[in-house]
């Protein structure tokens, strides 16, 4: 039922890609959960590579294990009393990691000289977006925390399940490592009506930064979904890494990592076994 | 095979750099040459830092103040085709009245929700002649005013850096005071080169750490190696 890319490329500007993705698709093909984060590249956030990561690992599993106990089943009226639990859930979890990582893996003696706001707080140092999405048969959850767009395709038009936060501008953004961070994560649950979307794209902010507005952006998604149509999955998989980089080295010049998930007829095999790639 | 890129036409993000020059009758003489002087000498050197960054496109315009508040470069231009046309001092020094010609392009639009945080440097000799409490207090209602990179200069000991604090609004940013053409030169070069260059690639940050801006802009210009004279 569905067939996913997640693909990632390094911005030059960075030493290393501080963006993450996964996805999982259980044998039965039931579901899908897709995720992506992108660690912020500021100085104080210098461990944000293994925060993004962490958020990722973090999302698919809450998805899976709410998936597998019916949590999000009819949930038309009742969606907003259990996002609040969701984003705590999240955010609780993510910290658990983090806390661990630190426990483990004291700052060194350089890292305590970098910052020393984030000597006294060091979750700042592993901060980090999310984006992800819970997409099954009977209804889709969009999440999001920070920048970064979430782009839906059906019958050619190009909708956001989550708008823009008008307030995220200058590379300003939130992040799993603010202390309210449960209070900034927006969701949108969508039931599914007739046919499901054919395309679900998730990208990080260097993606939608690389063009000069949204509706230039949003062609992404027609032209994905249309390359999906006419040349198929292994055309995409062969070709997207090089369009990426020619993305960021003429665009934002930031790491960009975005997932594609494109509906397939029911005849068609997704996936012959158990995934759970994080590439 | 056709390997077209998905998605419309590439675009780097844009960088807006605003000079906000007073050009009152105080200017006139010697400090308005050394200005005139310190801008057109700071180019070459932008336009390396522009290249530099492709990233990032450079847009430079200017606003001065003095007989009359206007754009002395209205439209913005890519810093690869800056010249400097010189300007002339006359008048009173509207400081107010330019802040809010100022804000009037920091809003969304003109400017994107996709722009590089923009930088602004406000450059005077004196104390503003009109309300700029209020001018300054509308600016920063704009998003990008906030989020700008805010510099300013004193030209010699007269200038009212209390104000000129005010419009930086960031207590590890202090005014710089040039009191000579040498000091000028190179607090502008500063300006328009290592500024420009930590605006270009700002790493993502987390909202509302900082109270102004969210460019890291490394060390303060040097002057101890520059003539100390105090000329103006």
């Amino acid at each position: 039922m569905w067939q996913i890319i997640a693909e990632s490329v390094k911005s030059a500007n960075h030493p290393l890609n501080q963006d993450s993705k996964k996805y999982f698709i259980p044998k039965d093909k039931e579901y899908v959960v897709v995720a992506i984060a992108d660690g912020h590249g500021s100085k104080k956030c210098f461990r944000s590579n293994v925060g993004s990561e962490f958020a990722v690992e973090v999302l698919i599993n809450i998805f899976r294990q709410h998936f597998s106990s019916n949590t999000f089943d009819n949930l038309q009226a009742g969606f907003s009393g259990i996002k609040d639990n969701l984003a705590k859930t999240i955010h609780r979890q993510w910290m658990e990691k983090v806390r661990n990582h630190l426990a483990k893996n004291p700052f060194s003696f350089e890292e305590e000289l970098i910052d020393v706001k984030v000597l006294n707080n060091q979750v700042i140092s592993y901060g980090t977006t999310l984006l992800g999405a819970l997409i099954t048969k009977n209804y889709i959850i969009y999440l999001q925390l920070g920048d970064g767009d979430i782009l839906v395709v059906k019958d050619n038009e190009v909708t956001r399940p989550i708008p823009k936060d008008e307030n995220l501008i200058a590379n300003e953004t939130y992040s799993l490592c603010d202390k309210e961070a449960d209070s900034l994560f927006r969701f949108y649950y969508q039931p599914v009506i007739g046919q499901l979307p054919d395309l679900i794209l998730l990208s990080t902010d260097g993606y939608s930064n690389s063009f000069p507005n949204d509706n230039e952006f949003q062609k992404t998604a027609l032209d994905y979904n249309n390359l999906y149509k006419e040349e198929g999955m292994s055309f995409i998989r062969k070709n997207i890494s090089g369009w990426l980089k020619d993305t960021t080295v003429h665009g934002s010049g930031d790491d960009l990592t975005t997932i594609l998930v494109f509906k397939t007829s029911d005849n068609e095999s997704a996936t012959k076994r158990e995934t759970d790639n994080t590439n | 095979m056709e390997t077209k890129r998905p998605g419309g036409v590439l675009s780097n993000r844009p960088l807006h750099f605003i000079w906000i020059l007073d050009v009152s009758g105080s200017m006139e003489g010697d400090k308005i040459q050394s200005l005139n002087y310190a801008i057109r000498n700071s180019i070459p050197a932008m336009k390396s830092v522009a290249d530099e960054n492709p990233n990032a496109e450079v847009l430079v315009r200017c606003i001065t103040f003095g007989n009359e508040v206007k754009w002395h470069i209205r439209t913005a231009v890519n810093v690869a085709d800056f010249e400097w046309k010189d300007i002339q001092a006359g008048g009173m020094t509207p400081m107010g009245k330019a802040m809010n010609l100022l804000a009037d392009q920091l809003k969304i639009p003109p400017m994107t929700d996709r722009a590089l945080p923009p930088v602004l440097v406000l450059i005077t000799d004196g104390q503003p002649t009109d309300d700029f409490a209020t001018a300054y207090q509308n600016l920063m209602q704009e998003s990008w005013a906030k989020k700008a990179v805010r510099l300013g200069i004193a030209m010699g000991e007269d200038a009212d850096t209390a104000v000129i604090e005010k419009f930086i609004g960031n207590k590890e940013i202090k005014p710089l005071v040039a009191n000579n053409s040498e000091q000028l030169v190179n607090f502008i070069k500063w300006a328009s080169t290592a500024v420009v260059q930590a605006a270009s690639s700002p790493a993502s940050q987390l909202k509302d750490e900082k109270v102004t801006g969210n460019v890291p802009i490394g060390t303060m210009p040097d002057v101890s190696d520059l003539n100390q004279d105090v000329v103006w």
